[in-house]
């Protein structure tokens, strides 16, 4: 996806969906700084909602691209598994790169 | 990778994926699945041995991250979930004493049982999140509480499968996901009859048991359906050794 605007676009439609799924308590407007997992996380997922969340993300990159798409939190440039922060402009921008 | 793609009414079955297919008792419970209604999904280092509409298999070394990772994938792409994953390809082979058991095998034990089970854990419950009563079995070995002289790679691999099956259960839980453990005594397959040709080992094992005999598959399939039931919804984290008092 060369389109970095697309790939928030697809983060939010995946956090609407897991919002009224019920997965995640309320709906959040995601720009880059939203925090999706880590300390003080803005997204409400917990670790199984933060699984759930990435599995919708890549069906929902899949279906863009007609191509497998697999996020790999230790592929994506800054995440570092001792603290995990992730926010949407990183996974944006990883996501970019992974399809671009 | 996988032989050919599912046809339209075999995505409406329940989709099992089951490790070690070809022979022993992978190849029982895929048959036994396969018989209840399940589309079966199944896998082996060598070709597949299973002739019937619904079964699938792929060539696919449980050691190899990315051979695990490249068959969820095909599998999530052909199926888009799995409803039931049964663990069961595992070495056992080899009654060394720890003092005279080379590093390779233990090598192999930690690669086939214990990583082999992680990659295939890890990759199908991601997609089992979505599916309502969806069932994980590991399959460990009677040998953990026996404590044989003899086994102790073997059996701790083993006892590191159930504890992540436990820990897996608790992370599962609130998905709806149940993950148990069948512990099956001695069963009549190829691995059991190599171990067998080491003179009186047969007999030697059968006299630990609390039943003195060989198991059958059967029993261990009946067991899974146990645990397959909508009504074992509330059971998991359990080990079900069978043919032993623990
Ligand atoms: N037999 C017993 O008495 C007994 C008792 C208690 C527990 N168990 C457990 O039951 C399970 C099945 O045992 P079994 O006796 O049926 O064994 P088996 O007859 O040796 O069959 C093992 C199956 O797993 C496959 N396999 C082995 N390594 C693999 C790998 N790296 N990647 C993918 N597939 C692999 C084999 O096919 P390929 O060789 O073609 O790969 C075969 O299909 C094992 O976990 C075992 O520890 C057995």
């Amino acid at each position: 996806m060369s389109d970095r605007k697309k790939a928030l676009a697809l983060i939010q439609a995946s956090l609407d969906s897991l919002a009224r799924s019920g997965t995640i308590k309320n709906e959040i407007a995601v720009d880059d700084e939203t925090v999706l997992m880590g300390s003080g996380a803005d997204s409400g997922l917990d670790s199984l909602g933060f699984v759930n969340f990435v599995m919708d993300l890549e069906d929902r990159l899949m279906q863009e691209t007609g191509r497998d798409c697999a996020i790999v939190l230790t592929d994506i440039e800054g995440f570092d598994i001792n603290s995990p922060t992730l926010t949407a402009g990183i996974l944006a921008d990883h996501m970019t790169g992974l399809t671009g | 990778m996988a032989d050919r793609a599912p046809s339209e009414t075999e995505t409406q079955k329940p989709v099992a994926v089951i490790t070690g297919t070809s022979r022993g008792l992978g190849r029982a419970l895929a048959e036994h699945f396969l018989a209840r209604g399940h589309a079966v999904a199944g896998c082996s280092r060598g070709e597949g041995t299973i002739d019937h509409e619904a079964y699938h298999h792929t060539v696919v070394d449980i050691r190899e991250e990315t051979e695990v990772q490249a068959w969820a994938r095909a599998l999530r792409r052909e199926f888009g979930g799995v409803d039931l994953l049964i663990g069961n390809a595992g070495l056992a082979r080899s009654a060394l004493y720890l003092a005279m058991t080379p590093g390779d095998v233990f090598d192999d034990f930690l690669r086939v049982n214990f990583a082999g089970v992680f990659f295939t854990l890890r990759e199908f419950s991601k997609l089992m999140l979505r599916r309502p009563d969806a069932r994980v079995i590991t399959i460990s070995s009677t040998m953990v509480p026996l404590h044989q002289e003899g086994t102790s790679c073997y059996a701790a691999t083993k006892a590191a499968v159930e504890e992540m099956t436990k820990v897996l259960a608790r992370e599962l839980a609130p998905q709806g996901i149940t993950c148990n453990v069948i512990a099956p005594a001695m069963m009549d397959t190829e691995a059991s009859r190599e171990l067998a040709k080491d003179g009186d080992w047969k007999e030697r094992m059968l006299e630990k048991q609390t039943i003195p005999r060989v198991i059958g598959m059967d029993e261990i399939c009946h067991v899974a359906d146990f645990f397959v039931s909508p009504l074992a919804g509330a059971v998991t984290g359990q080990v079900v050794y069978v043919g032993l008092v623990d």
